[in-house]
């Protein structure tokens, strides 16, 4: 048994969109008790629920039991993320109407289709970019119609508001190696809701990045990645499948399956941490979110086709127990047998064993005992 | 030759009140500017260095401390670059603005 803290489990029940009735009460509970509100607040930071931490805590009427400097830390973080958000949504829209003028297909993916379906509101989410799908054919024109739109290719260095201009042709390589198209970059210009001293620079520099210049206007790029791929070597027919309608952003678009997002999302989450070291509890969320949404749509056997296809069973099977166990998402317990790792066959090599204890950093042993 | 007042600068006390008086062909400029920087948002910059008691506005002309020169790592990466206890020092700064603005909001306190 793994107890987590009380901090640890502040993180837990608020890194996702939803929370059942007794879990807003074992929230509010443990929020009448001694915890460390800075720790949460630099763990929500770098797992990216900050905007979730204070949404539960604002709703559930607990946001001022925040000492004063994380409370104000925790509340510029969250308008400068909504606020991001927002411009990164006014320019989906405007890159959905030119690649559909252009007659490029494309889906939402990851970020803007998690927060506008799933999120009980869109600004909700952050989004460090916006992603959408194209199909790798239509790669160059995409390109094209990205640099029409005022988009480029480069570094914005939030230190200073300096952009270092990189525009890169598109070579028959990336297709091998990558699974997007280089970064796409528009630098938006509003006035800024704090003056530059009010955010820390870890916060602009790193988080939600920005330079406030000193007339007061803030420069905040929006990123987009155009993606042909979720990964390198995934079938194209696997990621366009169940692809759908919806009704987003004031129109009809196309948008990423349910079924897709379930092993994606839980397939990512497990490779980013334990490859990358970059811990999301914001992915956990997304997966409730969409599990808590669209349980009765997600085809299980599809999911597991496609856990043995890319050899993704371990990941799949530690994060969605996990899921089942935490969030209490009636996962089928024979899909998850089906992919269960086994002893007696040969040892899978992205298996790491459970999400949870590395997400949270704990260094947990088994206790051992010999039969 | 005709003398013209090119720059007067006056600090009087009336009654309790704190009077600063400006004139002169210079104080023309230096009036417009302080009106537009303040329109702009700027924060008075003009204002405070004509003011004896600078440290009255230094919130709202705070000098701005260089920014670090970030590394292509720093640009780039997304994964958790500091430890708890640079976080908490970070807290400790923005506490540090946060009584510098409450002290400023409040006209007793200043």
């Amino acid at each position: 048994m793994l107890r987590l803290s009380r901090e640890d489990s502040v993180l837990l029940l608020t890194c996702r969109g939803h929370l059942q009735r007794q879990e807003e009460e074992r929230l509010q509970g443990l929020v009448r008790e001694d915890v460390n509100w800075a720790y949460i607040a630099w763990r929500a930071e770098n797992n990216r629920t900050i905007p979730l931490l204070e949404y539960h805590l604002r709703r559930l009427g607990a946001f001022d039991v925040l000492p004063a400097p994380v409370k104000a830390y925790v509340e510029r973080w969250t308008v400068m993320s909504r606020l991001r958000s927002a411009l990164e949504f006014r320019n989906l829209g405007r890159i959905l109407d030119a690649l559909d003028q252009e007659g490029i297909p494309c889906f939402l993916v990851k970020g803007p289709d998690l927060a506008l379906l799933y999120y009980p509101e869109p600004l909700l989410r952050p989004m460090t970019d916006v992603d959408i799908m194209i199909r790798a054919a239509d790669a160059w024109r995409t390109q094209e119609v990205m640099f029409a739109l005022g988009f480029r290719h480069g570094i914005f260095d939030p230190s200073s508001g300096g952009w270092t201009d990189d525009r890169k042709p598109l070579g028959q390589e990336m297709f091998r190696d990558t699974y997007a198209l280089p970064v796409f970059v528009h630098i938006e210009k509003v006035e800024a809701p704090f003056p530059a001293d009010a955010l820390p620079a870890k916060l602009r520099h790193r988080h939600v990045k920005a330079y406030i210049g000193s007339n007061n206007v803030m420069h905040i790029p929006i990123f987009v990645d155009v993606h042909f791929n979720l990964s390198v070597g995934i079938d194209e027919e696997d990621i366009w499948s169940g692809v759908r309608l919806a009704n987003a952003l004031g129109r009809v678009v196309r948008v990423h399956s349910p079924t897709g997002a379930v092993w994606f999302l839980a397939a990512r989450l497990y490779h980013e941490a334990f490859l990358y070291n970059s811990l999301r509890l914001l992915m956990l969320g997304d997966l409730h979110c969409v599990l808590h949404n669209q349980i009765n749509d997600i085809d299980w056997a599809e999911v597991a086709a496609i856990a043995y296809k890319y050899e993704m069973r371990p990941a799949l099977y530690y994060v969605l127990s996990q899921v089942r166990h935490l969030f209490g998402i009636d996962i089928p317990t024979g899909f998850l047998d089906l992919i269960r790792p086994d002893q007696k066959e040969i040892p899978l090599q992205h298996d790491w064993g459970d999400i949870v204890p590395k997400l949270f950093s704990i260094p947990s042993l088994h206790r051992v005992e010999l039969a | 030759m005709s003398k013209a007042r090119l720059f007067g600068y006056a600090v009087d006390d009336d009654d309790g009140k704190l009077v600063i008086t400006i004139d002169g062909a210079l104080a023309e400029t230096a009036i417009r500017q302080i009106r537009e920087g303040a329109h702009a948002g700027k924060g008075g910059e003009l204002l405070m260095e004509l003011l004896p008691i600078s440290s009255l506005h230094k919130l709202i002309s705070r000098e701005k401390p260089a920014e670090e020169v970030l590394t292509l790592e720093q640009l780039l990466g997304q994964n958790v670059d500091q430890s708890f206890s640079a976080f908490e020092q970070q807290l400790q700064e923005l506490r540090s603005s946060i009584n510098d603005l409450s002290h400023s909001d409040d006209p007793d306190k200043v």
